[in-house]
């Protein structure tokens, strides 16, 4: 009976070492489908050999991006030497998120950053984690997926709006060359100033005075950092994010 | 009337502008307009013809009070009629030059001439050398216009010499920005900035006529008055001239605005060092303040093109040509879309291109 009890509880102490290593949703608050972003989550990591991460928690205080980044090290996430990997780290409480790329890669782009962002910004801000998580790994599974066949995911080319763009700065141009071409074909005009009757060096200034009033100090918030640079990380090694609040 | 004679042939002459001195068109002599002067004045006093010019003056105040005058020519007889401000013109029959010095007498009389130094011929080239590189300009315009009339004509100017006495107050800000913490400060400093002083002006002109735009006499300047010479009738010789019908004191009101802007400008640019500067408040006093009568040289243009007439004036000191031309509408349109397609173009692929890679 004791070796039985014994076998057991091995097993359960070995399923719960291997769950929480293999871990790749983390959820301290309630997200419907947790499961299912985990098998998600963790099909893509083993199927791209890239680690994708998400975590939904509010227990961390501070910069959101601050959180990620000690988050990441407190769970050891990563894989490699630069414990590469991407987490998307959401705090439900204070409506922050921050899309956190650990290790120095050329997978996730700034377009490819741009790309996940656009994907789950319009779902977390009605609250949808479930299909943000969801949209999220299936961004990070087309950039992936692009990589491995040798091509990075580029945001595709703006055409209407590089038309506009070109068009205005077209007729700029235009505008500025024929007015000039308009300027030289008028020559009368009044000439106001008596500027180049003045006498030489007969300006005398007597008085010249700048007499301070008073002051006025005011201030703005500054605008929050969404800075994509690369940044030292808690865990050693360098990470790049891009966070906002929604 | 007046008119010079060659005391070699005869002939009447002219002022050369090339030469800058009397010439007769007959027998090619050139003389000092001085030596002419006097010359001249020798003749007068020997001929006896000059008693018959008290006969048109009974006439002139006839038609007076219609601003017409008429005069005879005294070489042929023939009338000549113009406005009470006429000078010198030339004989409608036999192309004399003739100069009615009594438009000069008195209080009439020009302090100060600036002799041409450009000629006919000059003022045509410099004419089609001002539609060169005009590429709005109709291409029928250059072989269709034709000129109606060229005229040298002496313009009379008020010049005004003074100095400008300036107060001025000026509400000024300078501002700085620092980071601190979550915030962006912005310190906004607010000054009084006082400035007065003196600037002297010399020969700011005005034209005295009220025949001649002033927008037109304004954009020949400048004028080089350090080569204007004291006036004498000769250099008159061989071109036209109008006595001024706008007083110096009327004039002054144009005087008094170029000469305030040019104060508010000098003493604006004393005032540095500030991220904006307001005017608040100015005032200029002129004091010490001269006037001289001048005429300065124009030759006018007079030409049509499609039934609408274009002026042109040339600055006969200076060679200065100014004129407005028209715009052919269609050959605007077409460098506006033109070039507009074509940066459009360019910027498109800038942006393709910065895409791509």
């Amino acid at each position: 009976m004791k070796k039985i009890f014994s076998v057991i509880l091995i097993i359960l102490t070995l399923l719960v070492t291997v769950n929480a290593q293999g871990t790749y949703m983390y959820a301290d608050e309630y997200i419907e489908n947790s499961s299912a972003l985990e098998n998600k989550l963790s099909e893509i990591s083993s199927a791209y050999d890239f680690p994708v991460y998400g975590a939904f928690t509010s227990e961390y205080s501070g910069d959101v991006t601050h959180c990620a980044d000690r988050f990441y090290a407190f769970y050891d996430l990563g894989e490699g030497s630069e414990l590469t990997g991407i987490l998307l780290f959401v705090n439900p409480e204070k409506r922050e998120y921050s899309i956190y790329i650990h290790g120095d890669n050329e997978i996730f782009t700034d377009d490819a950053i741009d790309l996940i962002e656009d994907s789950i910004t319009p779902y977390l801000e009605d609250s949808y984690y479930y299909e943000a998580f969801s949209a999220y790994a299936d961004s990070c599974e087309e950039v992936l997926s692009l990589h491995q066949k040798g091509t990075p995911y580029k945001t595709p080319f703006n055409w209407v709006g590089s038309i506009i763009i070109a068009l205005v700065i077209g007729l700029v141009i235009g505008f500025i060359t024929v007015s000039s071409m308009k300027g030289k074909m008028t020559s009368v005009r009044f000439n106001n100033s008596a500027r180049q009757y003045a006498v030489n060096n007969s300006f005398n200034l007597n008085t010249e005075r700048d007499i301070f009033l008073f002051r006025t100090v005011t201030f703005i918030r500054r605008p929050k950092n969404n800075s994509n640079g690369s940044h030292r990380s808690a865990s050693g090694g360098s990470y790049r994010s891009r966070s906002g609040s929604f | 009337m007046e008119e010079f004679k060659c005391p070699n042939c005869n002939g009447v002459i002219n002022f050369d502008t090339s030469s800058q001195l009397m010439k007769c068109p007959y027998c090619d002599s050139e003389f000092e307009p001085e030596s002419i002067r006097e010359y001249n004045d020798i003749l007068k006093n020997d001929k006896e013809d000059f008693l018959n010019w008290e006969s048109p003056q009974a006439k002139w105040e006839q038609e007076e009070e219609n601003n017409i005058i008429r005069y005879v020519c005294s070489s042929c007889g023939g009338e000549i009629i113009g406005d009470k401000t006429l000078a010198a013109t030339s004989c409608p029959y036999c192309d004399n030059n003739t100069i009615l010095s009594h438009q000069f007498s008195g209080d009439l009389k020009p302090d100060l001439v600036v002799p041409f130094c450009y000629d006919k011929e000059q003022a045509k080239k410099a004419m089609l050398n001002h539609f060169k590189g005009k590429r709005l300009l109709p291409k029928t315009f250059k072989d269709e216009h034709h000129i109606d009339e060229i005229k040298g004509i002496y313009v009379p100017f008020w010049l005004y010499d003074g100095c400008a006495d300036g107060n001025f107050r000026y509400r000024c800000t300078r501002t700085r920005t620092w980071p601190a913490g979550d915030y962006i400060y912005t310190e906004t400093s607010y000054y009084s900035a006082l400035r007065s002083g003196t600037l002297d002006f010399s020969n700011v002109p005005v034209d005295g006529s009220e025949k001649m735009p002033n927008d037109l006499m304004e954009s020949l300047e400048p004028y080089d008055l350090l080569k204007a010479v004291d006036f004498n009738t000769a250099y008159l010789a061989g071109f036209f001239a109008d006595r001024y019908d706008v007083s110096a004191e009327n004039a002054s009101v144009r005087a008094n605005e170029r000469v305030r802007n040019a104060t508010e400008e000098a003493f604006r640019s004393t005032v540095i060092g500030f991220t904006s500067v307001i005017p608040e408040h100015g005032s200029v006093n002129l004091s010490e303040g001269k006037i001289k009568y001048a005429l300065l040289p124009v030759w006018l243009l007079n030409t049509t093109w499609k039934k609408q007439k274009y002026v042109f004036a040339m600055n006969g000191q200076t060679g200065k040509l100014v004129g407005n031309l028209p715009v052919d509408k269609g050959i605007y349109h077409r460098w506006l879309w033109g070039v507009t397609a074509l940066t459009a173009l360019i910027v498109f692929l800038i942006l393709f291109l910065f895409w791509w890679f």
